[in-house]
Order: structure tokens, then sequence, then C-alpha cells
């Protein structure tokens, strides 16, 4: 439902502030607010739905953000309804310098995470920030405070906007494969078509193998966090393998297109650029790795096996 | 074309693997025995090491034939039950080479293909791990190239007679049957028409096995020749000519397990140890690197197996994970010589021989079963190139 429901507002290709206005006449900004909050309080499994038709399309808005900061404001005892929010992670105890925004956001809900829960903090939304690779518009944090609120329910929504931008991720990957594909089918050089090059075969082969072990990593994780069994190497392991991921189809469709998709001209890079600057947001890949060794370690051999696969029962 | 893609919201957000923690620990206990009357010996074993009596005790247990019909010597247990108990064995480097090819592929085949007398008087057999069954695909001239196979059955009263002759064929000296594809008519235009699938005695003056010893100086795999055996007619699979489907599927069970992932996780599980309880961030980000590979290729193994059960069609999606899975396998032993203070040595101590063992095995993870390359191929047959 929420599915369709996006997809024939994207299909209008309308400019920001009437896209923000058709979601939030949808209710899919408040997909994940609870309804005696004025939401849907769907799963976030059921929302990914949202976020990943948000980067098939490369539509504008940072769609991930602001449906993680439906539930946040709830938290902080907001009016979720207002929809002037933006949202942002930070890890190692430090709060994001910049956050992507649109022009009616006015507050920013960040969350720090911890070894384990997490801390949430409000602040205003400062002057413009460098934009990111993407060109998104982004604003500095202004003055914040931390709120007071329970430190599990607030992990559960930054894990929830890493998966969800995880599966923004994956909606791009599958424009970014469907575009390669086509014009490996299209385009000819020797006579025939691209495709027949054992080469080129074997690229967009490999696009869309990690393309598929990041969709089974993030859908694994999607349904964990919602039944309340996902562990921190799940999703971790999710957001670090859509970033390799996107890496890969990034990389390996570039090369089939030729100069063609270096142009600006062509609409590759819309999602190309989109998933170079969101494979270190909410979760940068390094810091996901790395966090994913140290839990491996503290496993040690004889629990390395047991942190992968056991799982406390839902 | 069959998927290629698996978004998340369009799955229904079920664990297939979920409520199985008591068996778990049931197959835990058992490796945790195994261990200590020294058969599961760390790091010096693979998947295809050859031990009868290893394969007896999982029997007992009922890990043989877990799915299969009660009729047939099965369990009659789910596709999530059997895969449970598969990856804590490959995990824990147990030597399933007894059973394992007539668990995965061989059995299923029969199962699905053979005669009611085939089914009746082998499959009891695999399911009690006293029966050990080999791949008769490769030949000399024909490995990637397989339609272009040259061993061929005649027909003769009551049956067939072999000729021909297959390599690589994996512990063909320790097996009772080889599952064979050979041809059963000339071929002409169509080269995947005529072929035909046989489940071969080896026990007969007629068939010779003759060692291929590998290059860590270990002899699994063998030069079987037919000169004119006997195959009764009721070991033939399927219709007859239809040979070239059933091997297709046949590779299909070959393709999507946990033994893909988990070759080489004992060297996995060598790094977290050496690293200690607090490593650098260096070595943190390199065992997390491959940490990530693992939990993300086996939630593809965990869903592939759940499609199965449901019926639905697996080929694209098992492929890949075999190509992605079998490059992890190789990479986790290139990473560790690199952060591990360990000179590999196969005679040496557990952590070195499982090095050595991880090295020298390597190469051999992205031919078997289909190689590298043709395994991208199909992918990108799937993916509607070509
Ligand atoms: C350890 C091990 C166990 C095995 N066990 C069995 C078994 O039990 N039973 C059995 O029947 N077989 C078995 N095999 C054989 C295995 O299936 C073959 O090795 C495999 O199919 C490749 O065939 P080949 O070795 O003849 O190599 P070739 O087919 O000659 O290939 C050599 C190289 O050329 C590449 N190549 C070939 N064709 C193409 C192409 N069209 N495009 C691009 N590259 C290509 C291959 O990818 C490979 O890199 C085993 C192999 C190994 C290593």
């Amino acid at each position: 439902m929420l599915e369709e429901t996006a997809a024939r507002i994207l299909e209008r290709n309308a400019q920001a502030p009437i896209l923000r206005n058709a979601i939030l006449e949808a209710g899919l900004l408040l997909a994940l607010a609870g309804e005696d909050a004025g939401g849907l309080g769907v799963s976030y499994r059921e929302a990914s739905a949202i976020a990943y038709r948000w980067g098939q399309a490369a539509a504008p808005l940072p769609i991930v953000e602001m449906l993680v900061a439906a539930p946040l404001a709830v938290l902080a005892g907001f009016d979720a309804t207002a929809a002037t929010y933006s949202a942002g992670l930070g890890v190692n105890d430090l709060l994001p310098s910049s956050v992507p925004v649109f022009d009616e956001a006015q507050t920013a809900f960040v969350v720090t995470l911890e070894t384990s829960g997490a801390n949430l903090h409000t602040g205003t939304i400062g002057g413009a920030a460098a934009e990111s690779l993407a060109h998104e518009p982004m604003a500095a944090l202004g003055a914040s405070r931390k709120i007071d609120a329970d430190p599990v329910a607030v992990e559960r929504i930054a894990v929830g906007g890493i998966l969800l931008q995880a599966a923004e991720m994956l909606g791009a990957m599958s424009t970014v494969i469907d575009i390669a594909t086509d014009h490996a089918n299209t385009r000819q050089q020797f006579g025939r078509p691209l495709g027949k090059f054992q080469a080129i075969q074997h690229m967009l082969s490999d696009a869309a193998s990690e393309r598929l072990i990041a969709e089974a990593a993030v859908g694994a994780a999607l349904a964990g966090i919602d039944r309340g069994t996902a562990t921190r190497l799940d999703w971790l392991a999710a957001k670090a393998q859509a970033a390799r991921a996107a890496t890969v189809i990034a990389a390996n469709a570039h090369q089939v297109m030729g100069a063609i998709g270096f142009t600006d001209e062509h609409h590759l890079h819309r999602f190309t650029k989109r998933l170079w600057a969101w494979r270190d947001r909410w979760g940068a890949q390094g810091w996901c790795e790395a966090e994913i060794g140290r839990i491996g370690c503290a496993a040690g051999g004889d629990g390395l096996w047991s942190a992968i696969v056991d799982r406390a029962a839902a | 074309m069959t998927a290629m893609s698996l978004p998340p919201h369009l799955g229904d957000g079920h664990d297939p693997l979920a409520g199985l923690d008591s068996l778990r620990q049931e197959v835990r206990a058992f490796v945790a025995e195994e261990r200590k009357a020294g058969s599961i010996t760390f790091g010096q074993q693979t998947w295809t090491t050859f031990d009868r009596e290893f394969s007896r005790r999982c029997a007992e247990r009922g890990y043989i034939a877990m799915t299969w019909p009660r009729e047939h010597g099965g369990h009659e247990r789910s596709a999530a039950e059997r895969y449970v108990v598969c990856e804590e064995l490959l995990a824990a480097g147990a030597p399933l080479g007894s059973h394992w090819i007539a668990d995965r592929q061989s059995g299923p085949q029969i199962l699905r293909h053979g005669t009611e007398a085939v089914r009746k008087s082998i499959l009891p057999r695999i399911a009690a791990g006293e029966c050990t069954f080999g791949i008769g695909m490769s030949e000399p001239d024909s490995g990637s190239d397989l339609s272009s196979i040259r061993t061929r059955a005649e027909r003769v009263d009551g049956g067939y007679t072999l000729h021909g002759r297959k390599v690589w064929t994996t512990n063909a000296q320790h097996a009772d049957y080889l599952i064979v594809l050979c041809r059963t008519e000339q071929k002409g235009e169509n080269r995947y028409a005529g072929l035909s699938q046989f489940v071969v005695p080896l026990d007969d003056p007629k068939v010779s096995v003759r060692p291929l010893v590998n290059l860590a100086g270990v002899h699994e795999l063998n030069e079987v020749l037919f000169d004119g055996n006997f195959v009764p007619a009721e070991n033939l699979l399927g219709e007859g000519g239809d040979g070239w489907k059933l091997v297709t599927e046949e590779l299909g069970f070959e393709r999507s397990g946990p033994d893909r992932i988990l070759s080489t996780m004992g060297v996995l599980t060598i790094m977290a140890q050496a690293a200690g309880r607090n490593p650098d961030r260096h070595d943190a980000a390199a065992i997390g690197r491959l940490l990530a590979r693992v939990v993300s290729i086996r939630a593809l193994s965990v869903a592939i197996s759940g499609r199965l059960s449901a019926g639905l069609p697996v080929t694209g999606m098992a492929t890949a994970m075999k190509d992605m899975g079998t490059t992890l396998e190789q990479e986790i032993p290139e990473v560790a010589r690199r952060m591990l203070d360990i000179v590999p040595a196969a005679t040496g101590a557990p952590f070195e021989a499982a090095l050595a063992t991880a090295i020298l095995n390597a190469p051999c993870f992205s031919l078997r079963g289909g190689t590298r390359e043709i395994l991208k191929g199909i992918i990108a047959r799937e993916l509607g190139l070509r």
C-alpha cells in the first residue's frame, strides 16, 4: 500500500515543496510515528518501501531523515505532525556537523550511538553547510541539547534510520543496474551489443550479485528489528554490505557506460553520486566495518560462530 | 530469466531459521563429543574428507536425509532444519565426505527422478550413512563445456553398457555409486539433446578407479573408467534423453548451500582469536569486512533456502551466492596471512595447519561445482544479457 502511494506521488516528478506536501497529505511522512501521535505506526520493513522508491527515483527531499524524525519527535515530546524535522546520526559520542535539509526544516533530531543504547539530542537548523557529493542541501547543526529519552527506544529508531538509508541505496542500485544493463543490450561496438562481451557480462553479474547480497542482508536486518531479534552485528553488516555493493555497482556501471555516463547530461550520475554520498551516511562504511570486527573479536574464536547465528527468541 | 533481486519490502519478513535453537544446541553437543573423540580435528579436514564412521553417527542422529519421506529412510523434517544441521557441521569443520554428495544432490536427484526400485534399494542406505556417492560429470575433454561429454551408454538387453572416462570424481575410491552423465544418442544439431543420467554401481570389474592426487598431496580426486559395465534399465534417471535438464537441476542443489561460504570459517575464528578482545582499528576493520560478508552472504543463502522450500525459482540467486561465497572463502585466508604472525604448515599446530589447509585448497573453491567464469555467465543470462 505504502509502496503504491509512494510510487504514485513520485510519478508526478514534483519539486521538493510540492512533493513534501503530497507525502505529508498521504500520511507517508508520519509512517513511523505511532497512531496515537497521528502516524501510521508501520513496521520498518514496510516503511523501507518508501525509502527504496525514493532511491530508485533519485527524488528530492531527504526522505530517510524525514521518516525517522517523526518517531524521534514523538520521543522528544514534539508534535510530529508539524513535519519540519530532519535527523542525523553521530558515532563515538560526536554529533554530526551537518544534516540534510529541506526548505521547511526547523529542527534536527540527532542520535549518538553508544556501545549499547543511544542518546537523543535536538538542535536547531543552522546556516547552510557544504552540500553533499550528491548536491543535497545540508545545514549546520545549531544550538543543541540532550533530551532525556529511553536509550533503547532511541537506538531502535536510529537503527531504523541506518536500515532505511540502506534501503534507499538499494533503490538507487536497482536503477543503476537497469541503466547499465539496458545500455549493454543496446549500445553496439564491433558490430554487436556490448552485452555480448564477456568482460561486460561479468561486470554486470558482479553488480547484480552484490545487490542481491545487500538486499538479503538489509531484508534480514529490517525484519529482525521489527521482531526485536536483530543483533548489532546484523544491522552493521547490512549497512556495510550496502556500502560495498554501492561501490561495486557504481564503479562497474560507469565502466559499462563509457564516456556518456561521465557527463552531466546523462542521468546515471544522479544515482551514483547519491550512492557515493549515502555510503557514509547513517553509519560510515569504515566505522561499520571496524565495529563489526570489534564485535567479532569480543566474541573470540569460541564465540564467533554463535555471534553470527544465534538470536534471542522473538 | 528468474528473479535476481529481493527488495526487502517485497519479502514476508519471515525468518526461516527461527525457533530452531534447540536443534542447534543438539548439533553442537554432537560436535563437542566428536571433537573430544578426535574425529573432528581443527583445521586439518574439509567437508570432502571421507569418514564413513562419522557419517554413520550423523545418520544415527537423523542428520542425513533429513527432508526425505520416511518410506525412503528420511526424517520428514523441514529444509530449515536441514540448513541448521548442515551449517553447524560445516562451521565446525566436520568430515562430511562420506555422505555429503549423496545427501546434498544424488539422493534428492534419485528421489525426484529415480525408478521405484532404485529409490527403494538405495535411499535408505544413504539415510543410514552406509552409502557414498560421487558425481560423474567432468571428462578429460569436457569441463566447463559439459554438454560435449563423450562417455556413452549403449542399449543392451535389460539395460545399458557404459563406455568412457570421467575425471575429477571426488571420493570415487570410496563411492558405492556415481550418477553418470552420458550420451544415449549421437550428438546432433542440438548439443543438449540425447544426454542421460544413470545411477552406476562401482562395484564392477569393468569399472576401474584410479587416483588423481591433488596439490596438497591428498587423494580425493579420481579418474573413473567404464569399459562396458552393465547398468540395469531401472538405473536410468528421468525419461532418458533429458539428462541436460536433470544435470542442470542437480547443479542447482550443488550451488546454493552453506558449503559455499564456510570452507574457511575456521581461519576467520583464528583471526578473531589472535586479534584479542580489544583489537586495534586496522585488525578490527580487516576482520569486520570479512565478517560483514559472512553475515550478508549467509543471509542470502538462508533466503534461498526459504525460496527452495516454497518452490520458488532460485537458479540465478544460487549461482550468485556460490560465486560470491567462494570468493569470500578465498579472501579469508588471504587477509589472514597479512594479519597473522603464523607460518602456514600442513602438519603443524592447529592454527598453522588450518591456514595451510585453507591456502592449499583455496584454488578449487572457484572451480568445483562450476567455475567462477561460468557462474558469472549464467548470472548475466539471468539479467537478460547475451
Ligand atoms: C576439487 C575439485 C573437485 C571436483 N569434483 C568433481 C566431481 O566430483 N565430479 C565432477 O564431475 N567434476 C568435479 N570437478 C571438476 C569441475 O567441475 C571442473 O574442474 C570444472 O567444471 C571446470 O572444468 P575444467 O577443470 O576442465 O576447466 P576448463 O573448463 O578447461 O576451464 C579452464 C578455465 O577456463 C575458463 N573457461 C572455460 N570456458 C570458458 C568460457 N566459456 N568463458 C570464459 N572462461 C572459460 C574456466 O572458467 C577456467 O578458468 C572437481 C574439480 C575440483 C577442482
